[in-house]
Parts: C-alpha cells; structure tokens; sequence
C-alpha cells in the first residue's frame, strides 16, 4: 500500500515535471466565432493577435521565451464556449486566454476560466462581464454604457450645446447608455429638458417628436438599436427639428443612413468602440502590416485583437518566470501602457479606465471619424 | 397652439390609416359576423407587394408608377382577400362562429410567416412613395406625405359610402349584411356579395400598408399585428358593421392616442412616458366593450346577431 503510494507521487512528480518541460512555448488560448455569420469578425480579430505575437516573437517574445497562439472556434454558441473553456484550463501549458468574442459566450466561459484561476482577457461589451468581480478577467473594451458619455463631452465642449433631450427605447442597453449620457451630460454642466422612453418596436414617434420641438433641446441623444433609431430621426427631420442628433453604436451601419434617408442623417454622431485604420500613424503601420501578413484588409476588431496580445504580453513580463496563471492574474490588473488603441488601465473592476470611443460623423453615404476619445 | 395643430396634424394622418383598416374588419364582420384576423397580415402584405412592383417596375421617379403599383396591389391583394374567403371561410360558413375564428387566425399565422420568407427578417427600408415637401400651418409642420394620406383615405371612404349606398352592387352588399337568409330568398347570390366585400376590404387594407409604409419609411413582416389590433379597436369604437362608423372610429382613436400619448409625461410628470402609446387604443376597446357594446354608431342588436353571440 505504502509502495503504491509512493509510485503514483512519483509518476505524478514526473508527470508535473515533464508538464512544464515540454512546453517550450508560452500558450496563449482563444477563442471565438471562426465558422457562423461573424466568422469575419472572429478570424479578423485573431489574425490581429497573430500579428502581436509575431511582434512580440521578433522583439525577444517573453523574458526569452517564445509565445505560440492556439486558436479554436467557439461559433458563437455559449456551450461549445464553456467546454473549449474546461479545455484550455486542463491545459498546463496555457497560462492565458483571450476570450470570447461575444458577450453570451462570455458570461458562461468566464464561470469555467475563474475556476482555475486562468487569466482572461475578454473583448466581449456587455456590462454584466465584470458585475461578478471575478478578479482573473479583464476587459480592455469600452462597456456598452460607456457610450453614453464620450457624446455628452463631445455635445458639451465641442458643440458648446446647454441642453439636450435623451430618448431611450426601454431595453437595457438603450436605457442604459441613455442614463449615462444624462449623468456626464448634467455633469459636465448641461440641462437634459426630457428624458423619455419609446416602445422599440414602435414606428411613429410624431407625439413624443412635437413635445421635444416646443422645447428646443440643442441636441438630441438616442439610446437604442435600429430600426427605431433611423425611423425616430427621419420623423424629427421631416417636423422641421434641426438639433444635433446623436446616437450609440446600433445605428454605426449604412442601414441607419438608408433607413433615416441620407439628407436626414447626415451630420448625425454615432459612437463606435474601434477607430478607422487611417486615424493615427500606428493604426496606418498596423494595417499595411496585417494586409502584407494575411493579404486582405484588417476586420473591425483587428486592433483589439492586437492590442490585448499586447496587454497580456506586458503582464507576463513583469510576472516573470517562471510564468504561471497565478502570476499572470496577479500583474493584470496592474496594467498601465501604452498600446495601438491608446492608454491601457483598469479600474478595480477590471474595466477599461479610459475606455475608447470613437466619434463618427454621417458625412455623405458614409461615416467619418470627428474625434478620438476620451 | 402650435403643439396642439401639430398633434392635430399627427392623428388625423394615424386616424386615416386606421379607418382604412378599420373599414376591411367592420364590413366582413357586418356580413359574417367574423372577425377577419388575417386582415392585419393582407396590410402588411400589401406594403410588401408594392414594394417588388414598384422594384420591378423600376423605382419611384414617377408619380404615376407608385399609382400603377398601388393599384395593382389593391387587385392582388383583393383577389388574395377573395381567395382567402373561398378556402378559409367559406366551409365553415355554418359552422360554429369559433371555427372560421380559428380559421382566421391560422391564415394571419401563414400570411405573416410567409411574407417573413419573402421578404426577409430584417426591416426593409421602404421608399416613399408619396410626394415629399412640407409646408407651414400655423406654426406646425405638415408634410405633402401627410396630406396625401389624409386626401387619399378622406376619398377612397367617400367612394364607398357612395358604392354602398347608391349602387345595385351595394344595395346587395347591404341585404347581405342584414340578413344572409332573406337576401338569397329574394335572388341575391350571397357568395358574390361576400367575395365582393372580401376584395374591396382587403384592397383597402393593402393601400393602408401601402400608406403606413410610405410615411415611415420601414416595413417589418409583424407590422400588422399592432395596427391591426388598433385598426380593429377603432371600428369597435364606431360600431362594429358600421362603415361610416369606422371611419368616425379610425380619427378619433388617432385623436385619442396622440393626445393621450403627447399629454402623459406632462400630467404624470414624466413617471409614465411616451412609451406606453399604445395602451390607449386597448384601454378604448375595453371601455367601450364595457360600457357601450355596440359603439358609437352601431346598430341596434338584433335577434339574428344575439344568436350568433351565443354560437361563442
């Protein structure tokens, strides 16, 4: 019995031993939607890591050491998502991932990841993700309701606007964002003259849209998702109402300019969490980089992807080695750098401290970038 | 002032649009004592059909093509309003009056998910097939769309007031609808008048969807459901069977509604907001089941409908 014993802590101290041993390579895992209708936006995002880590590879990888990427397709879909998840924790040789790309999917995998203390780096942008205080996750992505205050800065220093009327469609999201841009609004010093709620399926806002004519708000905020959003400015455009409108980042599709008729959105203000490719001289070399790499242009995501390689990568420099989860998790949170999207930190929540939104202006068919937040 | 014209200006273009619907639910209900649940699906339907002909007859440059696709889509959709009658209802005819309901209700369930099949999940931005411009009325803005709608409903009724009430064929519509027996004893073919109402019911349903459509600019494959029910309250408002009583309904369920909605805020100090529209309609159908059955210009109820009321 005692040489039984004995036998299996050996094998397991071999086993320990050779477990490290083999990996010459630090892993970092991922996962996302590489197969269903977002596959785009999954494979781009990943490629943008490749890219950090070739980066990383070419600058000495980590303390020496070389760092391999092992991606695998979630679709989207919660279950396959949480299983991948029990994978990469009952792999020793990853010591962090960066998942998952959708918010559903999120929520049920970081259960998994917190279990085995994995440091997790997510780019998924529903409020809940951080609600549950798991300290192994960060999230290095504006949270859908940060939305609401980069426009309330924007209609307030830029636009020199003093009072501003919110409507929101009820849901979480819409309310959401709408509360925040109604806080930072008042704030900042502005007067928010009606804040109302409409039905989301609604089609006719014409009662609500006179009651905000006769009291004339400078700038118009819309917190929910299309096709309410067009439908709503196309009305308040057709009763004469010319105040600046803003909206979240539903409406950051050529169906909103098409939905509300060009000449009625042009100018209007959308925020979105990923800049344009050609708004800074790191983003411009990111670009022709990734399109020499994988020969087409970088997805909406790339730079996410790029950048929170790169946040990991710092982390497991300071660590140290020998690297473990443990670590990892420790040092993350403490992140403090500069990256390809701008200044990387975290509150205690693990939110983004400065979180990026980016401004879009309807110029034309199109959007273009009007400032880069915060 | 300026608020109360505009708001004005608001129901009145609702109010059109919900007589027109209204009208297709009180004149099968007058004749067959049926309420026609697929009604609200044959509007939406008809916002879809004029949107592929006016795409295969090559965009809304002119005026007159958004007439020939309108009037195509009020025959195709009527005849579709006839065939429906044929093959849903007409079995049942002397069945008990929860069977042709069911009916009913299984046709709007085929419509909607087969117009869902067609034209697609997502909304379809609908081009405006109406003139634009707008103008100044005392301080509020009414666009040319509005007015049009408001012409267009304001005439299409008159017509068949006048149809029903000055024309052979109408004369038949009206016996029908008094008493099916009596009227085939006296050598009407009552399946002609039907299929006659069918047609011109839902072809003022299509125009409708056709309208809506226009003047917001979006159609869903569910959009008839909620106007439906709307369209519905408003000719129990004016007297189910009545069609003049539909048309009173249809404006004053707009007045009502706009009003209601635009005053909430202000008299609840913002606690309920404009987002409970739509419980006004539904608060209106209650009331006047409530309180008056037979609505504002309903008939008198006869022997024959106490008998249908008890096939329930």
């Amino acid at each position: 019995m005692v040489k039984l014993r004995h036998a299996v802590i050996a094998a397991l101290s071999i086993a320990a031993l050779a477990g490290p041993a083999r990996a010459a390579d630090i892993v970092i895992g991922t996962a996302g939607p590489t197969s269903n209708a977002e596959a785009l936006f999954g494979t781009t995002w990943m490629n943008g890591m490749e890219l950090a880590i070739r980066d990383a590879n070419a600058t000495g990888g980590v303390n020496g050491q070389k760092i391999t990427l092992r991606r695998e397709d979630d679709g989207g879909d919660p279950k396959q998502g949480t299983l991948i998840a029990q994978k990469y924790c009952d792999s020793p040789e990853v010591v962090a991932v960066i998942a998952n790309f959708n918010s559903g999917v999120t929520i049920p995998s970081s259960d998994v990841y917190n279990r085995c203390n994995m440091p997790q780096v997510s780019n998924s942008s529903n409020p809940r993700i951080t609600q549950r205080g798991y300290k192994n996750l960060v999230r290095p992505i504006a949270n859908d309701l940060m939305q609401g205050a980069a426009p309330a800065r924007y209609a307030l220093e830029t636009l020199k606007a003093k009072t501003a009327a919110v409507v929101h469609d009820k849901q979480a999201f819409g309310q959401g964002v709408a509360e925040v841009f109604r806080q930072s609004f008042t704030n900042g010093g502005g007067r928010v003259v009606n804040f109302s709620g409409v039905t989301a399926t609604d089609v006719d806002f014409s009662a609500l849209i006179t009651s905000l004519r006769g009291e004339k708000p400078d700038v118009v905020y819309y917190g929910g998702t299309l096709p309410a959003v067009a439908l709503f400015l196309k009305q308040m455009r057709e009763q004469g109402m010319t105040a600046q409108f803003f909206a979240a980042d539903a409406a950051f599709l050529k169906d909103f300019i098409n939905g509300a008729g060009q000449q009625a959105a042009q100018g209007t203000i959308v925020s979105f969490q990923a800049p344009p490719y050609d708004s800074t001289e790191a983003l411009r070399r990111f670009a022709a980089d990734y399109k020499a790499a994988f020969h087409e242009d970088p997805g909406p995501y790339s730079s996410y992807g790029y950048m929170e390689v790169s946040v990991l990568v710092d982390a497991m420099k300071r660590a140290g080695s020998p690297l473990s989860r443990d670590k990892i998790v420790a040092e993350l949170p403490k992140t403090n750098m500069a990256s390809l999207l701008g200044h990387v930190s975290f509150d205690s929540k693990g939110e983004l401290r400065d979180p990026f939104v980016f401004l879009y202006q309807v110029k034309g068919d199109d959007f273009s970038l009007v400032k880069t937040g915060p | 002032m300026t608020f109360a014209v505009q708001q004005a200006v608001n129901a009145f273009t609702v109010g059109a649009i919900y007589a027109l619907i209204a009208l297709g639910y009180t004149m099968v209900y007058g004749v067959l004592r049926l309420i026609n649940f697929a009604h609200s699906e044959l509007f939406t339907a008809g916002a879809y059909v004029a949107f592929l002909l006016v795409g295969a007859l090559g965009g809304t440059g002119h005026p007159g093509l958004a007439l020939l696709a309108a009037l195509l889509t009020f025959v195709a959709i009527g005849l579709f309003g006839v065939t429906i009658e044929t093959v849903a209802y007409r079995p049942l005819r002397a069945a008990p009056r929860l069977a042709p309901m069911l009916s009913a209700l299984g046709v709007a369930i085929i419509i909607q998910n087969a117009i869902m099949l067609v034209g697609g999940k997502r909304p379809l931005v609908y081009p405006s097939l109406l003139p634009s411009g707008t103008f100044d009325l005392w301080g509020a803005v009414v666009s040319a769309k509005q007015v049009t709608i408001f012409l267009v409903a304001v005439l299409l009724l008159a017509g068949l007031e006048l149809f029903v009430n000055r024309t052979t064929l109408g004369v038949r519509i009206r016996a029908v609808s008094e008493s099916l027996s009596t009227a085939s004893l006296v050598g009407i073919n009552p399946n002609r008048a039907i299929a006659l109402i069918f047609f011109i019911g839902a072809g003022l349903g299509a125009l409708a969807g056709i309208l809506y459509a226009s003047f917001y600019g979006v159609a869903t494959f569910t959009m008839g459901f909620v106007v439906g029910l709307k369209a519905f309250t408003a000719a129990v408002l004016g007297g189910i069977g009545s069609i003049t009583g539909a048309v009173l309904g249809g404006f004053l369920l707009g007045l009502i509604e706009t009003f209601a909605t635009a005053l909430l805020p202000v008299l609840t100090d913002g606690v309920v907001g404009t987002e409970y529209r739509d419980i006004f309609a539904f608060l209106v159908l209650v009331g006047v089941l409530l309180f008056r059955p037979t609505g504002l210009l309903g008939d008198q109820v006869s022997e024959e409908a106490m008998v249908y009321k008890r096939d329930f």
